[in-house]
């Protein structure tokens, strides 16, 4: 296992994840995109901090960080998509127009 | 100050003061709460005016004195710096006393006291007596001020202030439209003259810096310009010569800028006589004798002003004889005779011979004319109107007018005896020593027109019968009250004895000492008498060719071939059209256009352009989080390859 | 001499006067508006008492310094470390124009007695214009006169915005942007000197022999931004939308005084600090002065609005302003500045009396207007001399200034500054139809279209009669005017000699 064979790996699952965010128009979908470009980049923090590119502590603190920031706000976004859901029964992204500046 | 003066150096400053003073007084605090008391200051002043100038004229004519006295002057303006390579410019107010100038003080002031006074009685039931007390001494300082000046500058700046009395008095009765307009071409016409006269002057400064009359007519300021470089193959001397020609071609009423003068008379009549026919009119020509030595050594000017002064005094003579109102037959006679005073001074061989006869017209024609207007105001007083046609037989009615007219008629006529006689003669005889021979001629048959024409408007006025219009009106209606035949009489006695007097007095004592050191050409001999004989002749044949024709029955009819001359060769309505052309359709709208459709539209398009690419651009932001994110990824990844390519380049990798 | 030299009190008093008061008229109840009008009137009389003696002192006591030295000099560390000063110092002109400011403030003052509508912002905001314009006049650091200038243009914005008439919101826009445009050229001036050399200090600044290439480059951006303020065809637009908007004591204030900040910045700053620059470039400028004294005159006649005719009048004789100024010559410098203060004074007066006509009859097209001469007699004769002046009669300021302008240019010997002197020479022709046509179209008439209205009260008789009256002060003698003028400018034309 080497740095390069990783950070493909990372490089991939951050594609994933923009595809899944831009494409998807479920909401649901676009937070699991969201939530796959940002293990994306806990991968690489990890490989460059294993691989000794960086300080060996820095890469899990920061993975630790955005792990604890990611779940945070899953549960805000989630709680949004629940009470949405209560309200109009609809998770399309593209009509989800309420706070958008009349134009 | 001038010590060996004495007293007159001071008392010449109160011949402008004195004027100034009550147009202030007036002005401020009497014109509108008691116009009597104001129409007796202002009289009082200018009365005072004229005595002071005569007292200081009388002695100083008595002595030999080779340039101009400046009994006081002060500085006005200073423009520039000391020492440094753009050498200063001074520009200084005073007084300049030499012939030129004391005889046009007197007469100014003389026949502005006389006007005064007539029209204290003219005017007194008028609404704006006070108005008119205020603008007629204003008058009188600024015609004053610039015959006296000292310096170009302040000739102009009395020029203009004259200019601006003149406008406010034609547009007196500011309720009638038609004075209205009268006033506003007079103002237009002269402005657009004035124009040229402050390029003449902005040209004399620059080359000369100093606009001291004394400096500028001096030999070797003379000497400077000529050596000067010119353009246009025409030497700095005659361009400067010809732009205050120019100057004055339109304040002096010079064919065609005339067209403003005969509207004029639509402001009242001692306006018109005072102004419009004796004094201000006379400016351009006076600036013109001012300037002789310097436009002597300009042969295009002098032939321009000859030209000019001939085509006029013919043309205005040929049209006055067609018209019907009683003062534009006098208007164009006074553009006619001004036509007269500029031949004259263009017929530089004469040299001397010639600025006298011109200065000598200016004096005889001042007196002749002033009394006919004035008499003319008499009549329009009494009956009400201008019309000749509707005249007739008003010698009866107004006998000491009648006489009077008739004198100043015989002697703007030339006829032998009277004042007008003497200045013709010079006049004819200064062209024939120019060798103009021609042009002698046909002043002299000029002459036999003017003859006609006024002894056409005498009779149709105060001969032939009573018609039935005036016969409605009562007898008392026709007054020949004191306050206004005094003045008339004085004028006609004038009239009558100048010549005799002046003809002897301005030969030995004014011209001749005062100008023996300008380098103006000795006298030729003189004319052939038989010229002077012609000349009798020919004006005795206008009077009795007018008598013949305006004797017998009235005839309101003017055969269909003179209409271009009634209507003044159509000038006037080409004028118009010209303004009309010029300001209201081509230019005017052209310039409104451009600075609306252009310039204010491209600034105002600045705004358009902002809308247009915002309109653009907020497509793009239609609130979607994934378009944004779409367009982020993409520009982030335009970044990098960005980043990667320069980073490369550099070798900083 | 230690009064006058180091001491910065009287020339800070002017602008901090005119803030105070704002701040004063802020902290007075709404309701009391005749009280905020009488201590507008203390302050302007404040204003002008100070300007007075000022003008006194610098008039009497320049020819004691050497010519070029300011009075009242005095620098102030303010910005330590971007070497900025609060500096302060007078000469004649500067001292002149401050005069002028404080006569405008004042008639203004008398002439909007009866602003009744947010009377205690209008005061407010006028009273911050005056301190702006009072802080340009005295301050002789780049970056605090920028300061200044940029004060006034809030209020501006606000007054014609809030307080104009017709199609105001967007002339107050244009007005602003326009001026917002010609402060980024002013500041990239500016920096673009400081980024040289490293000082604000004009003084500094005008001592030094600054290298050709940024003369060359900072002159032509310096001349348009305070072209564009002092009407620079064809950057003019703004004024005739916004002074026409504007209300009367507004216009009154813009048209005579804030225009001339830009004449007076192209002296002080443009021509003074970069001679070289200005050598090479005055030909260009001068041609664009004199179409825009020529294109004024023209588009004037065709105006309905009096305010616009006024406004475009002001176009082109501001033109004549610049045009002396590129003769660069002492004639020309002298004659422009002479021609800020004669202009000033009477673009003041015929806006009041614009004012004046405006709110007896509630209208400003000519040709709804006609024989007003019966029932205004005061006004029709004051509005008469007005035009006369206007169109450049003697005996009036403007004839002097128009005078020794079209000397200087003629002076130069040169074609190009012949031909133009000769067009704007062909202006005056203009000049008298547009004016006359209006005269006569608003005053004189068979009978009045508005009889029975009330002719000029007292308070607007004072100001109006006091501007006729320094106008012809000016035009009568103007002597002593024009050589406190030329002491101050010697330097400059020393420099331009160079």
């Amino acid at each position: 296992m080497n740095l390069a064979s990783l950070l493909l790996v990372s490089a991939l699952l951050f594609g994933i994840g923009l595809f899944g965010f831009l494409a998807r128009r479920n909401i649901i979908a676009a937070l699991i995109g969201i939530e796959l470009m940002l293990n994306a980049s806990i991968i690489n923090l990890v490989a460059f901090s294993r691989f000794g590119h960086t300080d060996a502590a820095a890469g899990p603190v920061f993975a630790l960080f955005i792990i604890a920031i990611t779940s945070a706000e899953m549960a805000v976004a989630l709680a949004l998509v629940v009470s949405l859901h209560r309200k109009s029964h609809d998770l399309r992204l593209e009509n989800l127009t309420k706070l958008r500046d009349v134009q | 100050m001038n010590d060996s003066l004495g007293w007159s150096s001071q008392a010449s400053l109160w011949i402008l003061l004195l004027p100034f003073c009550a147009f202030v007084v007036n002005g401020i605090f009497l014109g509108h709460r008691s116009p009597k008391l104001a129409a007796g200051l202002a009289t009082l002043a200018t009365a005072g005016s004229a005595l002071l100038s005569i007292c200081i004229a009388i002695p100083l004519l008595q002595v030999k004195f080779l340039q101009g006295i400046i009994p006081w002057s002060f500085e006005w303006l200073q423009i520039g710096i000391e020492n440094s390579p753009q050498a200063e410019f001074q520009i200084s107010m005073g007084m300049y006393l030499d012939g030129l100038s004391l005889v046009m003080l007197c007469l100014v002031s003389f026949l502005s006291f006389l006007v005064h006074f007539y029209s204290l009685a003219y005017m007194q039931e008028d609404k704006g007596l006070g108005r008119f007390f205020t603008l007629l001494p204003l008058f009188t300082f600024a015609m004053l001020g610039m015959v006296a000046a000292s310096n170009l500058v302040q000739i102009f700046v009395f020029w203009e202030l004259v200019g601006a009395c003149s406008y406010f008095l034609i547009g007196f009765w500011f309720h009638k439209p038609s004075a209205i307009r009268a006033s506003k071409k007079a103002f237009w016409i002269t402005s657009f003259s004035d124009v040229f006269f402050l390029a003449g002057l902005l040209l004399l400064a620059v080359e000369t810096r100093d606009l001291n009359i004394a400096h500028l007519i001096s030999a070797e300021t003379i000497q400077q310009l000529l050596q000067s470089p010119g353009f246009w193959g025409i030497s700095r001397l005659s361009w400067a010569a010809m732009l205050l020609l120019i100057g004055a071609w339109g304040k002096s009423a010079l064919f065609p800028l005339h067209i403003w003068l005969p509207d004029a008379m639509e402001g009242p009549t001692p306006v018109s006589s005072l102004l419009h026919s004796a004094t201000m009119v006379v400016a351009g020509v006076f600036l013109m004798a001012r300037f002789t030595p310097l436009l002597q050594n300009s042969q295009i000017a002098m032939t321009v002003t000859m030209t000019a002064g001939l085509t006029t005094a013919a043309f205005a003579a040929l049209v006055a004889c067609f018209q019907w109102d009683i003062k534009r037959i006098l208007a164009f006679s006074t553009v006619s005779q001004l036509g007269y005073m500029l031949f004259a001074l263009g017929c530089s061989g004469a040299g001397l011979l010639a600025y006298q006869a011109s200065v000598f017209h200016i004096f005889t024609h001042a007196f002749a004319k002033c009394m006919l207007f004035l008499c003319a105001g008499v009549v329009i007083h009494s009956i009400h109107f201008n019309d000749l046609r509707k005249m007739g037989g008003l010698g009866k009615t107004l006998p000491l007018t009648c006489i009077a007219f008739w004198i100043g008629v015989l002697s703007l006529s030339g006829v032998p005896g009277f004042s007008g006689f003497f200045s013709k003669e010079a006049i004819v005889q200064a062209a024939w020593n120019s060798s103009y021979h021609w042009q002698a001629v046909t002043a002299v048959m000029v002459g036999g027109i003017s003859s006609f024409y006024l002894a056409r408007l005498a009779l149709l006025t105060f001969h032939g019968p009573t018609d039935q219009n005036q016969s409605k009106l009562s007898p008392s209606k026709y007054k020949e009250s004191f306050v206004w035949m005094t003045p008339i009489v004085i004028l006609a006695a004038l009239t009558l004895g100048a010549g005799w007097l002046s003809h002897q007095w301005f030969e030995k004592q004014f011209y001749i000492k005062l100008f023996d050191s300008l380098s103006l050409g000795e006298n030729h001999a003189a004319a052939p008498a038989a010229l002077v004989y012609v000349a009798i002749a020919v004006a005795g044949l206008g009077l009795l060719l007018a008598l013949a024709i305006f004797r017998g029955p009235r005839r309101h009819k003017l055969p269909t071939w003179s209409h271009p001359l009634q209507n003044g060769l159509y000038l006037d309505t080409l004028a118009e059209t010209m303004y009309q052309l010029v300001f209201h359709k081509f230019l005017g709208p052209l310039f409104y256009a451009f600075d609306k459709w252009i310039i204010d539209a491209a600034v105002n398009s600045c705004n358009q352009i902002f809308h247009f690419f915002a309109r653009y651009m907020r497509q793009w932001h239609n609130g979607q989080v994934q378009r944004y994110a779409f367009v982020s990824a993409i520009g982030f990844v335009f970044l990098f390859i960005i980043a990667h390519f320069f980073l490369t380049q550099s070798g900083m990798r | 001499m230690n009064a006058i030299n180091g001491n910065h009190w009287p020339l800070t008093l002017s602008w901090l006067i005119p803030a105070f008061t704002a701040l004063v008229i802020l902290l007075v109840p709404k309701a009391l508006s005749t009280s905020i009008k009488w201590i507008s009137l203390l302050s302007a009389s404040l204003s002008l008492i100070l300007s007075i003696v000022l003008t006194t002192v610098v008039l009497t006591k320049q020819t004691l310094f050497d010519s070029g030295s300011y009075l009242f000099n005095a620098k102030i560390s303010w910005f330590p470390a971007l070497n900025i000063y609060y500096q302060t110092g007078v000469d004649s002109v500067s001292v002149l124009l401050g005069l002028l400011a404080a006569i405008i403030l004042w008639a203004g003052v008398l002439v909007s007695w009866k602003q009744e509508h947010r009377s205690k912002e209008f005061f407010t905001l006028i009273f911050i214009l005056a301190s702006g314009v009072f802080g340009c006049f005295i301050t002789l650091d780049l970056f605090t006169f920028f300061l200044f200038n940029e004060i006034t243009l809030i209020p501006t914005y606000l007054l014609i915005g809030i307080f104009g008439s017709g199609n105001k919101e967007k002339a107050a826009m244009k007005l602003n942007l326009m001026l917002f445009l010609a402060s980024a050229f002013i500041l990239t001036g500016f920096l673009g000197l400081y980024a040289a050399t490293g000082s604000f200090d004009s003084n500094y600044l005008s001592s030094i022999t600054l290298p050709f290439e940024l003369q060359y480059w900072i002159f032509p951006v310096l001349f348009l931004g305070f072209g564009v303020l002092g009407a620079l065809f064809p950057l003019h637009t703004w004024s005739p939308d916004g002074h026409s908007s504007a209300p009367t004591a507004v216009s009154m204030f813009l048209a005579g005084i804030h225009m001339k900040l830009g004449g007076y910045g192209c002296l002080r700053f443009a021509i003074q600090m970069l001679p070289e620059g200005a050598a090479v470039w005055a030909d260009s400028f001068a041609v664009l002065a004199v179409l825009g004294i020529v294109a004024g005159a023209w588009v004037a006649l065709k105006q309905k609005d009096l305010k616009y005719i006024n406004a475009y009048s002001s176009v082109s004789h501001c033109g004549l302003v610049l045009f002396g100024f590129c003769s660069l010559n002492a004639a020309g410098l002298a004659g422009g500045v002479f021609q800020m203060l004669a202009h000033g004074l009477l673009t003041a007066l015929i806006f009041a009396l614009i004012g004046i006509v405006y709110a007896r009859t509630h209208t400003r097209n000519i040709d709804q207007l006609h024989g007003l001469m019966h029932s205004i007699p005061f006004v029709g004769v004051t509005f008469t001399l007005a035009g006369l002046a206007a169109l450049g009669l003697p005996g009036f300021g403007g004839f002097v200034a128009e005078l020794t302008v079209l000397f200087a240019a003629w002076q130069r010997h040169y074609l190009l500054s012949t031909i133009l002197a000769i067009l704007a020479l062909s202006a005056i022709v203009v000049t008298s139809v547009y004016i006359l046509r209006m005269l006569h179209q608003v005053f004189s008439g068979e009978k009045s279209s508005h009889p029975g209205i009330l002719d000029a009260t007292l308070r607007e008789k004072i100001p109006i009669l006091g501007l006729i009256g320094l106008l012809l002060v000016l035009g009568f003698y103007p002597k002593p005017v024009m050589d406190a003028i030329h002491h101050a400018i010697s330097p400059i034309v020393k420099a331009l000699e160079r």
